[in-house]
């Protein structure tokens, strides 16, 4: 084990995101290791005592710490990823890049192209489709494609799927049983809400299934490689099946060629339910730890929820609440809210929690302050997942309290402008995610994609963070944009900082990870408006390089 | 094995639609304690039950039949089914439960909306629409009414009700006061106390409602027929054939003066209906008690004879 020899890998900028040493052009490293960060000049001290080999592959390059999602969700990454796209905007896929498809017209003809391509006994499921551009979809309209074949057409939403004869016959699903049932179209092949959930329970068998999971996985691999991530937190262990997922993700992230380490956050709900209570889950809780691996680490974090799903309106909120006067959700009973987080507070884990809405806020903060005034800790991460709606009060006392934001930016591009139209007003819409305050009131501030959700693509996240551009282009409360430099802490060390890593990874510096994002430009001569176009070159994961083959 | 004698097939599972009723209301409001007293009581229906935190549901270990999965069977004939994830796996689980069960019920999470659970069963295939019952506890409701975190939603659960259970109701209670407060919130729900409540009554939720009327939901009724007199094989066959083509389910034990030792079970699904022999009596009393129901929107006439209705509730008249 272990070699005296030193690596050190020359760059034609280093950005070390080390407030007191910001930039290198030389990175000497051991068994995957930071031994020092400089120059060739400066490294000579250590140069001149060890063997060492110069890696100049990455010469003309900028590496930068490796990238952080602190936030996504590879079982739901693995369920769409084994989909095929047809989509209205353009998605790079490490495996293709998907074409625009904006007419009906073309739809169909890329669904016969799939059709033809398809193994002839295998589903074909698409994702992507959207009635604006695609125009309508039926089970008349799939039939043409082929009648025997079973094809699923899943909406963009995830919201609803049609059916063609094929897929019903395959899953057994009647004219009989669906008759005079609402949310199931049987003569259309349209699923929607009860009706979707009736059509997953019918699918999930083959979408879960453990070589269709595992395929998903080994495709998240490289997703998340593209995008550059050197460390992923999969932030609901158990949101499907606790162990179906420890499994799969034993089998593939674990691998020694998956080039990033996965921090795992059991959901504390998911937990309590399969072990038969609160008391058995932290029991259970407190042996995963011995579980981890070098690439599945089990700290001891945990993952509680307070309100609905932003994408769905159903955050919720302080007064005025929503326009048209409609709920939100809760998923927890708020007193039950606070009797678990007290449980994981006491017992000294770091708490993550998914909060929507202004309101859904609102408990997260009162559960603090009322465990601070119990116990007071002091670094105790307790973060705000999401953090869609907020009033600029409430910042004030995230910052009171010492709690830390781990924000999905990408709600400010993608629903900005329909949710000011039809949600809750441009005032409050325009303010979604306002990591600008938290940034400005010392608060660590993190951004991730919460994938699938948003591209699991932290330069694209850091882009949407410091313009605030919606999908118009439209500049939306650019109050709450990060600077650059702000931006590339939230996808670096910021966000090891909310995984409780930041002594181990998340900036450039003697004795952390050597793990890198490679990249062909240099963000701070593009700004952040260049910085969703930067190509990811290579990873470097604990000292040894993955390159990405465009 | 069981004896068994047929009139016509064995129930088998049938395009027939088990009622789907949902239980629902704020932590603390009695849900389990209700749940609780289904699976104990023997009330002669076989209910299957989606229990949301299986911790608090507690099992007489003594009435447990069986355990497979997720399904714990019990004495009386219900059966128990953990809540996980997803609503849908768990209505299929029971849905494929044979021989089919006489409703589902569901208990709802503290913070659900119970419509939002209720609208499942206008979707799934094998289900109808068996009404909401929302639990209140006297001592609490109008205090939770006025909570910054879930007001609303307290409110919006008493709307979504076809009938209100008031739980916890004592003598410091203005019961009077107390209704009209529930009405001044809901206006259309009904309302009543939980002593009031027995589980055959769980059939006329959906027909409590007003609001109801008219809407595409199947509601159901319910009669249950007694007699602590032993009857004859014939007799009973007899008067099951007489009964209205009406009826949807019946369910029950009959006291057999040919084999005064067991208990003899009935069930029929629509026309189907068989009759076996059961468990011996053992210390329980020897009484015939036989449930029958049917969709509100029919009327079926029940045969005179040698049952009486102890419903309390005249034979070919609406429940009250």
């Amino acid at each position: 084990m272990g070699t005296d020899e030193l690596t050190v890998f020359t760059a034609r900028k280093v950005i070390t995101m080390n407030r007191s040493w910001p930039y290198a052009t030389a990175i000497a490293t051991k068994n995957g290791r930071i031994m020092e960060v400089g120059t060739l000049e400066t490294l000579k001290p250590w140069l001149e005592s060890h063997p060492h080999r110069i890696n100049d592959q990455f010469a003309d390059k900028v590496v930068a710490p490796g990238f952080i999602d602190p936030h996504l969700h590879p079982s739901m990454a693995a369920v769409l990823l084994p989909m095929r796209f047809i989509t209205a905007t353009r998605w790079e896929l490490p495996w293709e890049t998907v074409q625009p498809v904006t007419t009906p017209v073309d739809f169909f003809r890329r669904l016969h192209e799939l059709h033809g391509e398809q193994a002839p006994d295998e589903p074909l499921f698409t994702w992507g489709y959207h009635q604006l551009w695609h125009g309508p979809m039926n089970r008349t309209l799939l039939n043409a494609v082929s009648v025997d074949r079973p094809i699923i057409v899943w909406h963009r939403s995830f919201h609803e799927l049609y059916m063609n004869d094929g897929a019903m016959a395959w899953l057994g699903i009647t004219a009989n049983e669906t008759e005079g049932k609402q949310q199931i179209d049987f003569a259309a092949g349209r699923f929607y809400e009860n009706g979707l959930a009736y059509a997953i329970v019918k699918l999930n068998p083959y979408i879960l299934s453990n070589e269709r999971y595992r395929d998903g996985l080994r495709r998240l691999v490289e997703v998340a490689h593209h995008g550059g991530h050197t460390t992923l937190g999969d932030m609901a262990v158990g949101l499907f099946n606790f162990d179906m997922e420890w499994q799969g993700t034993k089998d593939v992230l674990d691998d020694v060629n998956t080039p990033f380490r996965t921090v795992l956050v059991p959901s504390a709900a998911s937990v309590a339910s399969i072990q038969g209570g609160h008391d058995q889950a932290l029991t259970f809780m407190d042996g995963l730890a011995e579980r981890g691996t070098e690439r599945l680490l089990f700290p001891k974090h945990v993952k509680l929820f307070t309100d609905g799903a932003f994408f769905s309106q159903l955050a919720q909120l302080k007064e005025p609440g929503y326009i048209d006067g409609h709920l939100g959700e809760w998923l927890v009973a708020p007193e039950q809210f606070i009797d678990i987080a007290r449980r994981y507070w006491n017992a000294g884990y770091m708490i993550h929690v998914h909060c929507t809405g202004d309101l859904g806020l609102e408990l997260a903060l009162d559960a603090l302050d009322t465990l601070q005034w119990e116990r007071p800790r002091f670094d105790h991460r307790y973060t705000i997942e999401h953090f869609g709606f907020s009033t600029p009060e409430q910042v004030a006392r995230i910052a009171a309290l010492g709690a830390s934001v781990s924000a999905n930016v990408y709600y400010v591009h993608e629903l900005s402008a329909i949710y000011a139209q039809q949600g809750i007003g441009y005032e409050r819409a325009h303010q979604m995610a306002r990591v600008g305050s938290c940034v400005r009131a010392g608060i660590h501030t993190a951004i991730h994609s919460d994938f699938t959700m948003a591209p699991a693509s932290p330069l694209n996240n850091a882009w949407v963070a410091s313009t605030r551009k919606n999908m118009d282009g439209d500049v939306v409360c650019p109050e709450e944009s990060l600077t650059l430099d702000q931006a590339l802490a939230a996808i670096t060390i910021e966000a090891a900082y909310v995984l409780g890593m930041e002594d181990e990874i998340g900036s450039l510096r003697a004795g952390k990870s050597a793990d890198f994002t490679v990249l062909d430009t240099d963000p701070y001569a593009v700004g952040g408006e260049g910085l969703k176009d930067i190509d990811v070159a290579a990873t470097v994961f604990k000292g040894t390089p993955y390159l990405i083959n465009d | 094995m069981l004896r068994q004698r047929c009139s016509k097939a064995p129930p088998t599972l049938s395009m027939t639609e088990v009622p789907f009723i949902v239980i629902g209301g704020y932590l603390g409001a009695g849900k389990t304690t209700l749940i609780n007293k289904i699976l104990g009581d023997n009330h002669g229906l076989r209910v299957g039950v989606l229990i949301n935190d299986f911790g608090a549901i507690n099992i007489d270990a003594k009435l447990i039949q069986g355990q497979e999965g997720p399904l714990i069977s019990l004495a009386n004939g219900c059966v128990c089914c953990r809540l996980g994830n997803e609503l849908g796996s768990g209505i299929e689980t029971l849905l494929n439960v044979t021989p089919t069960l006489d409703a589902v019920l569901v208990e709802t999470s503290g913070v659900a909306y119970p419509a939002k659970i209720a609208s499942y069963a206008k979707t799934w295939p094998g289900l109808a629409p068996g009404g909401t019952l929302v639990m209140a506890d006297a001592n609490r409701i109008q205090l939770l009414a006025m909570d910054k975190f879930v007001g609303p939603l307290i409110i919006e659960q008493l709307r979504q009700a076809d009938r209100v259970l008031v739980t916890k109701l004592d003598k410091d209670n203005d019961w009077p006061s107390l209704q009209r407060w529930i009405n001044a919130q809901a206006p259309d729900v009904s309302i009543m106390q939980s002593d009031e409540f027995a589980s055959q009554r769980l059939f006329e939720i959906s027909a409590s409602n007003h609001s109801s009327v008219g809407s595409a939901n199947i509601m159901f009724e319910s009669k249950t027929f007694t007699t602590s007199d032993s009857l004859d094989l014939d007799d009973i066959e007899s008067w099951l054939v007489s009964l209205p083509p009406e009826i949807h389910r019946i369910k029950g034990i009959f006291y057999n003066s040919g084999d005064p030792k067991h208990r003899w079970v009935i069930q029929g699904v629509g026309r189907q209906r068989a009759i076996s022999t059961g468990e011996a009596w053992g210390k329980s009393p020897k009484q015939t008690e036989i449930v029958v129901i049917w969709p509100t929107s029919l009327s079926p006439k029940f045969p005179d004879g040698i049952l009486e209705d102890s419903t309390g509730c005249h034979p070919n008249g609406k429940s009250p």
